[in-house]
């Protein structure tokens, strides 16, 4: 019995100590690794555009369901995050997941592709990450077509790595995909700059207006109280117009007609 | 008194070089064949997997050393396994905040450490015995990895020179050295030393040479 406690106590310390040297070099560590991540992921953005120093980033959903990332720069040119799980329909790697970063042109062409993630057979799938092999999607587009491995389709451009057919053809379907998904979903995204345009500042006086409260002491310097009483008066009828407003649409919406002036009583 | 520190002194450098020939983990022990046979593709890969295996056990033989006489024995082996899981975690956290470009090469291998016969063979056979003290620990750890880090960085030479012809030793995409030597326009790699059955093969011929040399000193 007494051996028994021993044992389970020793263990016991033994696994604490361990879950606290754990906890605590995750602590130190935790931002790290993920400060590291982001820098990877602009270092990948800068090689494929050299000329891209400050991309704007943007979260988009991908067909799975994922977040990935976007990375804006000037001139139209994107580059954004696509893994081999990324979407259905794309042939699997020999191993776990390939990430990608593709970098696009204003026309969507093809101007670099980057590994960010990889576990490949080392020596075989592994090479996907050498320049001769990723160099090949160079200027393709999903107009030009060709984004497909030379062995399957004889219009395909991309030549496999040898001996590793399924990775290269993991990566081309990827490419693939991920062009389709920007054809898709990545057309109408900007860089943030342009919240700073005109647009985007009208954009913004409306949402305050939507706001529909009024707060008395932003009329404090106005003596004329008839000022602030007519103010009031306003709001309070675009309040009730929207009210009004949202409820037709929501009778519109169900498909059957509400009467709005029944429904208002009380006001 | 100046006798037996020679002694001793003696005692601490065979501790030390008995990893590298005699005992070599991988050439004669035969413990961690895993990563032996399926991370050896390269000569990089090899000196990775070996330099990260030594680092964790030279920290599990030290601290197995220190805390070996507080453990009842029915138990050592699962704290043992939680002492060498501890390691090889923080070294793959702190590898991955501070060196990412080391651990993006070698983040594959890392968590095989744990599983790696050799680190709990040496806290087993060596590190938790009563008479051997943390110091000849240390030295045990320190040469029984760096003597199968050498292996390993020989058997990955081996099969990249065969089989793809090249020989790649320090591989950092942007920072240090790039120092490729690439034969492939003369010559036509042996394409099956890369593969699994390669490891085989060179592991086979390794062994071969090395009883042969043995045979060979004591005649």
């Amino acid at each position: 019995m007494n051996d028994t406690l021993k044992m389970v106590i020793t263990l016991t310390v033994i696994t604490a100590v361990a879950a606290a040297a754990l906890a605590y070099g995750n602590f130190v560590t935790r931002d790290k690794i993920k400060a590291q991540a982001k820098a990877k992921a602009a270092r990948a953005v800068r090689q494929i555009f050299p000329s891209c120093q400050n991309p704007v980033e943007k979260k988009v959903i991908t067909p799975k369901g994922k977040k990935t990332s976007v990375f804006l720069c000037k001139g139209g040119k994107k580059a954004f995050v696509f893994s081999s799980k990324s979407a259905p329909g794309i042939s699997s790697p020999y191993g776990g997941t390939i990430k990608l970063m593709i970098g696009l042109d204003n026309k969507d062409i093809i101007k670099g592709v980057q590994v960010v993630q990889q576990s490949e057979t080392p020596g075989l799938g592994a090479k996907l990450t050498e320049k001769v092999f990723l160099d090949q999607f160079n200027n393709l587009s999903l107009q030009k077509g060709g984004i497909a491995v030379e062995k399957d389709d004889p219009a395909g451009k991309i030549d496999a790595i040898s001996g590793a057919t399924i990775t290269s053809r993991s990566v081309t379907s990827t490419v693939k995909a991920a062009l389709l998904f920007n054809s898709k979903k990545l057309k109408n995204l900007t860089r943030t700059e342009n919240k700073k345009t005109r647009k985007g500042k009208r954009i913004h006086r409306r949402s305050k207006r939507k706001n529909n409260h009024i707060d008395p002491s932003k009329f404090k310097y106005k003596k004329n109280i008839q000022n602030y009483k007519k103010i009031r008066k306003h709001i309070r009828k675009k309040i009730l117009n929207t009210r009004k407003r949202m409820r037709r649409n929501k009778a519109e919406k169900d498909g059957k007609p509400v009467d709005i002036r029944k429904k208002q009583g009380g006001r | 008194m100046g006798s037996s520190n020679k002694e001793s002194s003696a005692n601490y450098l065979r501790t030390f070089t008995k990893g590298f020939w005699s005992k070599n983990a991988a050439l004669v022990l035969l413990l961690g064949m895993c990563p032996t046979l399926a991370v050896t593709t390269s000569a990089f890969n090899g000196l990775g997997m070996g330099v990260a295996t030594t680092a964790v056990l030279f920290g599990s033989n030290i601290i197995i050393s220190l805390i070996a006489g507080l453990i009842p024995k029915k138990v050592r082996i699962p704290a043992y396994i939680v002492v060498i899981a501890t390691l090889v975690t923080l070294v793959d956290m702190f590898m991955a905040a501070y060196s990412p470009e080391l651990h993006s090469e070698l983040g594959l291998f890392i968590p095989l450490i744990v599983v790696n016969c050799i680190i709990l063979g040496r806290a087993e056979a060596f590190a938790s015995k009563s008479e051997n003290n943390v110091l000849q620990a240390l030295l045990d750890g320190l040469g029984m990895g760096l003597g199968f880090a050498l292996t390993l960085f020989i058997l990955g030479a081996i099969r990249e020179i065969l089989g793809n012809g090249t020989i790649t030793v320090f591989k950092y995409t942007t920072t240090i050295i790039i120092f490729t030597i690439s034969h492939k326009e003369t010559i036509n790699p042996i394409f099956v030393f890369i593969l699994a059955p390669g490891a085989f093969i060179t592991l086979g011929f390794l062994l071969g040479l090395k009883n042969y040399i043995d045979n060979l000193l004591e005649n």
